[in-house]
């Protein structure tokens, strides 16, 4: 008996042992650290990855190559890709690594939840396409595309226990530095067709950039207040201003959380539209533009080109341009921002100085020119004396003044106050009730009221220092994008309402932008006189002969008086014409010839065209010129390879031309197709091609900044 | 009132709260709105963008939600100007509390929270 059970307790023992052994053996697997691993097929594809207390999610946007142990994963999809989502067990920990655009999750610590019995047969690798979306893809999904395994809200607070307590804006990864798995998508695809919204609009347009440049300005602001009233900063001053900048803002949290097909329009700038600025030469008869334009850069400009429009030469023109008033004033203020507002309240600036502009052009043509006298004359002979002459390479070709008569481009003039008022009275009221709409329902609802302010809290504190690179900053707010988005989990209450108040903001952005873009419509009016050294804007040697038989004329110089006119039409098109007439500076001796050389009439209008992605925004100009030639072109009888020059009467010319504004430089290349009946020195149709290439140094000025 | 760490105020039940926004250059563009209490603002001119008082819920624990868009306009070439700078001066009770300032760009959904202790 006493055998029997000494015999039976050692069987129950060893099926005991047994059990055990087994149990630890079937526990261990699941105790280990279980990855999946998932492989961009291309540059499009998106991974972005986030947790909660109970979950893992996985969203895939593209195509992905998937590895690893997949068993604990479930799949969906929605409009903007795969949905790749593990329940987790207490205690279970989870990582993710990024390197080189591959995504490593890995579980453990936990016991995971069994997936579906036809997800634990799929293989261990494979190559995933998500359904193709209409857009881009989103940081979150909107509500409808919500997935159908329902996820309880989760605030920071609840997930804190899986997140490195120093870094909040982690998504849970374990201590290591890595790229914030959410980024703000750019606008969807057809808000970027056309005019409206160019190269520099998107980079103002995107959050993180508007957020970033916000706290970059606080960083870097050492005093503020206007001309005169300026009051130094200290470091607490300038990082608190930069905290709340980047904090109490919430409007780019929302436009990046927002579903992607809302618009992500923070802000417009208008500058990359303007269209309008004058940077060519503005001689009569060089350059490649047929029209003056109803605006100059407002501080300095640069052009080169190539040919002649109603003569018959290649040579090349360097303009130089710019606005003494502000040059002055930028030098004075250190500080091209600043310099705007400098003297804007003395009359002599304001009035006199501030509208004037120049421009100096400079004949840099190859050839060596020179005068050399080829025939007799003078006392000497009957025969009146010729003198062949060319242009020499850096002689001044001729200098322009303006005056901008009426010029009201300037959102920020006083003049436009009413019309701020109208536009905030009528836009502002919908957006800031929706923002107050969602923040307090965050606020006052116990589900997120806490989990929220912590994550404020954190939000204020992640901007640490003054010192802070703008890298880090833009690191920073994704972080904190993603820790806001932890916060609302998938609410289909709380993204209606985040909807709502970005469809608000977009809303707002887009009529700022139509105000902005209605003032920079109004009309210019400009006067330019510009005076012009004829001989040296001949491009190949020419012929003189001198019709004082006494003496050795030379060629006249021109003025010439010209009527600007400018306006802004649909579409960010804009509207030239010029009146102008040119005379004589002298008459030469022994001539007969009238005062006035000619009268001419332009018209130009410049067309925007959709911008080409990551060249730039080009532009489409028509234009006609109408030249009545009064007299002689030279003033002066002139032979040109033995061909005697005295054309008068009607030049017609039409000019097609394709300007490439390169993207956020200032430079602008156009290209330039022309045809005219005659030409001042050549009674033979012309058809020429022409390019040139500018530079609105104001762009330089203002990135520098 | 008083500031908190987090950048919203800690205040107390049935204080009055008044803020004033005023812009260095012009022109203001500025627009608030307010949940959990009522809001009453007067006319202003240009530099005082808003003048504005609410008094705080009588229920401690609860809370005002105090939004605000202050748009800035750039110059004619799209850009902003150095000096320009909206300043929100927040005024309790116990007096004015440090002000909040606001440079360039636009801040189109500032929240401040109220919280009733």
């Amino acid at each position: 008996m006493g055998l029997s059970l000494c015999s039976e307790l050692k069987t129950l023992g060893r099926l005991l042992a047994i059990l055990t052994l087994a149990s630890i053996a079937c526990a261990l697997p699941l105790r280990a650290q279980s990855c999946i691993t998932l492989k961009p097929a291309n540059s499009a594809t998106r991974i972005t990855v986030s947790q909660d207390e109970h979950t893992v999610v996985i969203r895939v946007a593209g195509a992905v190559n998937v590895s690893g142990d997949i068993s604990s994963y479930t799949v969906s999809s929605n409009a903007a890709g795969l949905i790749w989502k593990a329940a987790l067990a207490p205690d279970s920990t989870v990582t993710t690594s990024r390197a080189g655009g591959v995504v490593k999750v890995c579980q453990s610590g936990g016991i995971a939840k069994a997936a579906p019995a036809a997800q634990q047969a799929a293989p261990t690798t494979a190559t995933t396409e998500a359904p193709k979306p209409a857009q881009q893809p989103s940081a979150a999904p909107s509500p409808e595309q919500k997935p159908a395994q329902p996820q309880p809200p989760a605030g920071e607070a609840t997930g804190a226990a899986k997140k490195p307590p120093a870094n909040h804006g982690d998504e849970g990864q374990a201590g290591e530095e890595t790229t914030p798995d959410v980024t703000c998508a750019p606008p969807p695809p057809e808000f970027t067709k056309g005019a409206a919204a160019t190269d520099k609009q998107k980079t103002l347009s995107d959050p993180e950039k508007v957020v970033t440049e916000g706290v970059k300005k606080a960083f870097e602001t050492r005093e503020v207040g206007p001309p005169g009233k300026r009051v130094a900063l200290s470091d607490t001053d300038r990082r608190a201003m930069a905290q709340d900048a980047f904090s109490q803002d919430l409007a780019p949290y929302i436009l990046c959380l927002a579903k992607p097909t809302i618009p992500r329009q923070l802000l417009s700038n208008a500058e990359e539209k303007r269209i309008d600025e004058q940077v060519s030469t503005t001689q009569p008869s060089t350059g490649t533009s047929v029209a003056s334009a109803g605006s100059v850069p407002w501080l300095l400009g640069f052009a080169a080109e190539s040919g002649a429009l109603t003569q018959s030469n290649t040579n090349n023109v360097l303009t130089f341009s710019g606005t003494p008033a502000n040059i002055v004033k930028a030098l004075k203020a250190k500080d091209y921002l600043a310099s705007y507002s400098l003297g804007e309240h003395t009359p002599l600036v304001k009035w006199l100085f501030t509208p004037l502009s120049f421009s100096v052009s400079v004949n840099a043509s190859q050839s060596s020119g020179g005068n050399a006298a080829t025939g007799s004359g003078g006392s000497m002979g009957a025969e009146p004396a010729s003198t062949t002459t060319a242009a020499t390479s850096g002689t001044l070709a001729g200098f322009t003044l303006r005056y901008n008569i009426w010029n009201h481009r300037d959102a920020r003039e006083p003049r436009y106050g009413a019309q701020w008022n109208k536009f905030v009275d009528a836009h502002a009221p919908a957006m800031v009730a929706a923002v107050n709409k969602l923040v307090s329902y965050l606020i006052n609802d116990p589900k997120y009221a806490d989990a929220f302010v912590q994550w404020k809290l954190a939000t204020t504190e992640a901007i640490s220092n003054v010192d802070m690179k703008p890298e880090e900053v833009q690191r920073a707010f994704l972080q904190r994008v993603a820790a806001l988005r932890k916060v609302i989990g998938d609410d289909a209450a709380v993204h209606k309402l985040l909807d709502e108040a970005a469809v608000s903001i977009s809303n707002y952005s887009k009529a700022r932008n139509d105000i902005l873009t209605n003032i920079s419509n109004t009309t210019a009016v400009a006067f330019e006189y510009t005076e012009t050294q004829q001989k040296n804007l001949l491009g190949g040697p020419v012929t003189v002969t001198n019709s004082n038989p006494g003496g050795t004329n030379a060629v006249p110089n021109l003025s010439t008086f010209n009527f600007v006119v400018g306006k802004g039409s649909v579409g960010g098109s804009q509207f030239t014409a010029n009146a102008s007439t040119t005379i004589f500076n002298s008459i030469p001796a022994g001539t007969s010839i009238g005062r006035v050389r000619d009268y001419r009439a332009a018209v130009e209008t410049d067309i925007p065209l959709p911008e080409i992605k990551n060249a730039g925004m080009p532009i489409l100009s028509f234009s006609g010129l109408f030249v009545s030639l009064l007299n002689q072109p030279l003033g002066e009888k002139v032979v040109i390879n033995d061909v005697p020059v005295s054309f008068r009467g009607n030049i017609w010319l039409f000019q097609s031309k394709l300007s490439l504004k390169i993207k956020d430089s200032g430079v602008k290349v156009p290209v330039a197709f022309t045809y005219a009946n005659r030409t001042e020195l050549n009674k033979e149709a012309d058809k020429r091609g022409s390019i040139g290439v500018t530079y609105n140094l104001d762009n330089l000025f203002a990135s520098s900044k | 009132m008083t500031p908190r760490p987090d950048g919203n105020y800690d205040v107390s039940p049935n204080e009055h709260i008044s803020f004033t926004i005023t812009k260095s250059l012009p022109n203001c563009a500025a627009s608030v709105n307010l949940s959990g209490a009522a809001l009453s603002c007067s006319v202003t001119e240009f530099p005082v963008c808003k003048q504005c008082s609410f008094t705080a819920p009588a229920t401690p624990g609860a809370k005002a939600t105090l939004t605000m868009s202050l748009d800035f306009q750039s110059d004619a070439n799209g850009d902003f100007a150095d000096g320009d700078m909206y300043t929100v001066q927040f005024a309790g009770a116990g007096g004015s509390v440090p002000a909040r300032r606001f440079l360039p760009p636009p801040k189109l959904g500032l929240f401040f929270i109220f919280f009733v202790h």
